[in-house]
């Protein structure tokens, strides 16, 4: 063997060692072993969903008791929560979210108490992301202006713009939260006594009113008697120095450049005898807001904090279920997927009209609202559920589409059609145009990027990378070879194989869809080969096509994992680590006995220690 | 754009500025004191200003390095455009960044981590994503731009200031694609760098329409603001845990520097304030070629003169005197369309002999806006001569050759005196131990803070023979 193959090999071994969740597909065995590795016994014993949403009768999870905290499974834990609303107990001991690892056992639906120590997972301090700034100063002020674009960029980790570890405040954002505070304050005292909701001539009295009530719409919590002291002394130091106005403005901008303001700062209550806090209901109704609205709390949420009605898991899903009612939730909802598949990009895609009759520059909007548009239809107006997400026989888009397809176009609403798309050629989002065309070079596809993408995001199957030494550049495009002959160098070459042998037999399936993300019978004059295989996976086989290939991702439990997984970086603004493989696994389960239903997974989420928690500081 | 290179006119001596300036720091120094690292002495001298001019994926060493002796030296193909510069120039041969092999899951999230860190590069919460990177990762240390800025940041309204041209357009979105870090050893992070000229060009001038009268009255209520504001820090910091106490820490000083450097807020510019950038789409994929949208990267170029324009504007208005300039990222995918290149930078650099030649033009194109940036330098006078003659200007790689992403043996160089502290006109060829932190531990005790280590704490000492 020659070093280079010995290369390959090695390499080879080290791709799929890094396929973390392949290794633990498999039920009972993956359940033991990572009980073992917890300290503590899986016992599975039925009852309802883990973090689930029951649907039927009773509240989810009500009246089982929020079982948190205790090493050594549910024994010995602390129940925080013994109010359940209606339907006590729905047969289980129910809600023991956290380390559980059941893998497949007990179907999904079962769970229930699962080795677990409702541990919350690491939670940071999170600065509003400039999105949330924006849609914050539009709740509080009504002001629709649109500031954030005046702050750097937030960085994108996962897809996502909320990753709290990366979004650090540097001298430019610290200078624009001033500048641009100073901007809103400036408008909202046009109208001072408006903004007030008392006359300025009336004095303190009119202001200490508002300062509490400002403030506590401000700060998503009520002001401490200091901080209002503190505020009221920035308004009448600024009085006595310039004017009354002058005050109010200053006032304004203090709120809006502290840290309580651009962070959702939480500080909990201890849990007597746990290693956490109990997030307070103040802080839970942002939490809520900002993962279903993306913006700060509405009235509602404010008066359920209010009554302290969020430090149950009845009260949280209650608000969660209602905020889903809301139109930001579906743009919130349509943040997510477009993120997911790296639509971001979009916006820039360039194809050459010459080369591509059907392309123009109109297109990646279509694409980009059809991916929304879609995702919130199945997952609000539809059947609701994750298979129907990845292999739907239609789709909603501008009626453009339709011919774009080759579908045919319903009647629109507000400019949106169901399209049903052509059989046997389309199925789900991995056959919208918006993914296939983000994920092609510019003339010609991208076998590579779309096979990753499909390993990493929806199986979320890390690939290593090539090696240092290696040339890694697409094959030229020679007259009267396909793809599939060009990419051969790649089973060829050992080192490459390694690898490749992951990626190309799913990165090729996808060659029908040339690089704007039309259907194609023939490449270069040849007929285009789109057979494939599913290795590694929980749905081994071969396949031809990608409408094969999404129908047997679609029953993947570990695509349904890797979903969720999407979602807790999403909900919780951060990136997961091993520690919580656990506490995903547990939020699959729940997944799985809702036939993988995505707003109930929504409402699981908000069910979780992770959500309702906060690990309390360890010294590092 | 059309204005010529020399587009402040100084009004005033920048030295009297200076002096002033000088007495107000010296003033204020009790406060100082947390935040920066102890001043060795009343700087008397002209004020110096620190220049990082970023460029990736390595150089073509033979075609790079001058032939000859230490001060008699021919310059290489690719530094030719810089000889009516030679004798501003030192040429440093054989740097070694050894942090950089303190931990490598992604070569150039870890070249760019720790090029001007001299520190290893850490691992985010998330691991290793794809190809290595370290998604949410960072820098151990700060930059040497960023404790430079520490010592001298203070004297001016923008302590320091990072631009970028066309810095987040790769298809990959690490952090650690940024090369500037602000903190503390083990708590540092990346500093968000600015790619649009406009906005550049809005944040030095802002307050400038501010007539004098109103200035003070800003000051005081801005104070009033940011006091509330470090008051509300307080309160939180002492409830919250250990991690998001350092997090709000590191925004929190941010605002105190923000809250000093408003003494340098008004009593009017040194000079005359320019025209604003041009109007220059951001997105290198939206621009014109053979009269259609093309994917093209062609407003790279004017962006990148319309920040060196801003840099210039900053230095010799004294609004800042640390600027970083970033031209892409590590791993840059810049297709330098209108060079005749192949294709994309990175791809090319890993096959250097078969993409010899485009390399070559790619360097000798960096080496054109390097020359254009040292002859803006040197057109505006400062007290003590050029703006270029008191300035350390550090054109760094992330890479040596790009193709096996060596850290070693790297090819850097230094233009300007800063201010009497470098002696330019010189070739030096380094050995195989010296490193990158020497260079910036020097770089440290040239700016008033003397050190004998910087960056990682394994490689120590200062580099001899800078001045």
């Amino acid at each position: 063997m020659s070093n280079r193959e010995a290369a390959g090999r090695a390499r080879a071994g080290a791709c799929r060692n890094r396929s973390p969740t392949s290794l633990l597909a498999n039920g009972l065995v993956a359940a033991s072993l990572a009980a073992t590795l917890a300290g503590c016994t899986a016992e599975v014993t039925g009852g309802s969903p883990v973090t689930g949403i029951a649907g039927g009768a009773g509240a989810p999870n009500a009246g089982s008791g929020n079982v948190i905290g205790g090493s050594g499974g549910a024994a010995g834990s602390e129940v925080t929560s013994g109010t359940g609303g209606a339907g006590a107990g729905s047969g289980g001991t129910g809600n023991v979210a956290g380390a559980g690892t059941a893998g497949q056992a007990g179907a999904g639906a079962a769970g229930g108490t699962v080795a677990d120590n409702g541990v919350p997972g690491r939670s940071l301090v999170r600065r509003l992301s400039n999105a949330e700034y924006d849609a914050t100063i539009k709740t509080l002020l009504a002001d629709e202006t649109g500031y954030a674009s005046a702050f750097p960029a937030d960085t994108v980790v996962h897809g996502f713009t909320n990753n709290t570890d990366v979004q650090d405040v540097g001298p430019t954002l610290v200078e624009q939260y001033v500048v641009v505070a100073e901007q809103i304050a400036a408008k909202a005292v046009e109208s001072t006594d408006a903004l007030l909701g008392c006359a300025l001539a009336d004095g303190e009295s009119c202001i200490r009113d508002f300062i509490g009530r400002f403030g506590k719409r401000a700060w998503r919590r009520p002001l401490t008697t200091e901080e209002q002291t503190d505020l009221l002394t920035v308004f009448t130091s600024a009085r006595d120095a310039f004017d009354a106005t002058t005050g109010v403005r200053l006032l304004v901008e203090a709120l809006l450049v502290s840290p309580s303001f651009l962070y959702r700062a939480e500080v909990g209550v201890p849990v007597a005898g746990a290693p956490y806090s109990a997030l307070t209901s103040w802080e839970l109704a942002s939490r809520l807001s900002y993962f279903f609205t993306g913006t700060m709390p509405d009235d509602e949420l404010f008066a359920a904090a209010e009554a302290d009605a969020l430090s149950t898991p009845a009260g949280l899903s209650a608000q969660a279920e209602r905020l889903l009612g809301t139109a930001e939730a579906r743009a919130q909802v349509g943040e997510f997927f477009a993120g997911w598949l790296d639509l971001r990009v979009l916006y820039r895609l360039e194809r050459d009209v010459t080369q591509y009759p059907s392309w123009d520059d109109t297109l990646p909007e279509l694409f980009g609202g059809e991916t929304r548009a879609f995702a919130t239809q199945v997952v609000f107006d539809g059947t609701g559920d994750l298979p129907t997400l990845l292999t739907a026989a239609y789709t909603y888009g501008d009626p453009a589409l339709a011919g774009f397809y080759g579908g045919t176009a319903g009647q629109a609403v507000n400019g949106i059609a169901r399209i049903e798309l052509p059989a046997g050629r389309r199925a789900g989002l991995l056959t919208h145009a918006s993914f296939l065309a983000t994920h092609s070079k510019e003339i010609q596809t991208d076998p590579v990027s779309r096979g990753k993408f499909v390993r990493e995001r929806i199986l979320c199957q890390g690939i290593d990378p090539p090696p240092p030494d290696l040339m890694v550049t697409a094959p030229t495009i020679t007259p009267g070879t396909t793809a599939r002959q060009r990419f051969t160098e790649h089973e060829a070459d050992p080192v490459c194989a390694g690898c490749h042998v992951l990626i190309d037999p799913i990165g090729l399936a996808f060659e029908n869809y040339d690089p704007i993300g039309q259907w194609r019978d023939t490449e270069q004059g040849q007929p285009i080969d789109a057979s494939g295989n599913l290795t590694d996976t929980d749905v081994e086989g071969p396949f031809v096509g990608v409408v094969e290939m999404t129908a047997k991702l679609g029953q993947s439990r570990l695509v349904a994992e890797c979903f969720v997984r999407q979602w807790f970086r999403f909900t919780f603004g951060r990136g997961e680590s091993t520690a919580d493989d656990a506490r995903i696994t547990t939020i699959t389960n729940g997944f799985d006995g809702t036939n993988r239903q995505v707003r109930a997974l929504l409402v699981a989420l908000t069910q979780t220690p992770d959500f309702r928690y906060l690990a309390q500081e360890t010294a590092q | 754009m059309t204005k010529g290179p020399v587009f402040c006119i100084p009004s005033k001596p920048l030295s009297r500025r200076t002096v002033l300036r000088g007495a107000s720091v010296a003033l204020a120094l009790p406060f100082l004191d947390a935040m920066r690292p102890r001043v060795a002495s009343a700087q008397t001298a002209a004020p110096k200003r620190f220049i990082v001019f970023f460029s990736a994926n390595g150089m073509i060493k033979d075609q790079w390095q001058p032939s000859g002796t230490e001060t008699d030296f021919t310059l290489s193909p690719i530094l030719r455009p810089l000889e009516p510069h030679q004798a501003d120039l030192l040429i440093m041969r054989g740097l070694n960044n050894e942090a950089s092999y303190l931990y490598d899951p992604n070569a150039h999230d870890t070249s760019m981590a720790t090029m001007l860190t001299a520190d290893r590069l850490l691992v985010g919460p998330s691991g290793n994503g794809r190809a290595g990177h370290v998604l949410d990762g960072t820098a151990a240390g700060p930059s040497i731009d960023q404790e430079i800025a520490r010592v001298i940041g203070g004297e001016t309204r923008l302590p320091s200031l990072e631009l970028g041209v066309q810095s987040t357009t790769t298809i990959l979105e690490p952090m650690p694609l940024r090369m500037s870090y602000r903190g503390t050893p083990g708590n540092a992070r990346s500093v968000p760098l600015e790619d649009d000229p406009k906005k550049v060009f809005s944040r030095l001038f802002m307050d400038s329409d501010v007539p004098a009268a109103e200035i003070e009255a800003l000051k005081v209520q801005r104070r009033s603001v940011l006091d509330f504001v470090l008051r509300d820090f307080g309160r939180l910091n002492a409830k919250v845990g250990i991690e998001d106490r350092q997090k709000l820490e590191r925004h929190a000083n941010t605002v105190r520097e923000f809250e000093l450097s408003l003494d340098n807020l008004g009593g009017g510019l040194d000079c005359e304030i320019p025209a604003a950038p041009p109007d220059v789409s951001l997105d290198p994929f939206d621009c014109v070629q053979d009269g259609r949208p093309a994917k093209c990267f062609g407003d790279f170029e004017t962006l990148g003169k319309a920040q060196m324009d801003n840099l210039i504007l900053s230095l010799a208005c004294d609004l800042t005197r640390v600027v970083t300039l970033q031209w892409s990222t590590a791993e840059s995918t810049v297709f330098f369309k209108w060079l005749g290149v192949a294709g994309e930078h990175h791809l090319m650099s890993h096959d250097a002999r078969g993409n010899r030649d485009d390399l070559i033009k790619i360097n000798v194109w960096y080496a054109e806006r390097f020359k254009y940036l040292l002859d803006a330098l040197k057109a505006e006078t400062d007290a003590d001569g050029s703006l270029l003659s008191s300035s350390v200007v550090l054109w760094a790689n992330e890479l040596s050759d790009g193709d096996i992403h060596n850290r070693r043996d790297l090819g850097w160089i230094i233009a300007g005196q800063g201010g009497g502290t470098v002696r330019t006109g010189r070739s030096v060829q380094y050995d195989r131990s010296t490193t990158t932190n020497q260079l910036f531990a020097s770089f440290m005790t040239m700016f008033g803070s003397p050190t004998d280590s910087f960056g990682a704490a394994q490689f120590t000492g200062t580099l001899s023979g800078l001045g």
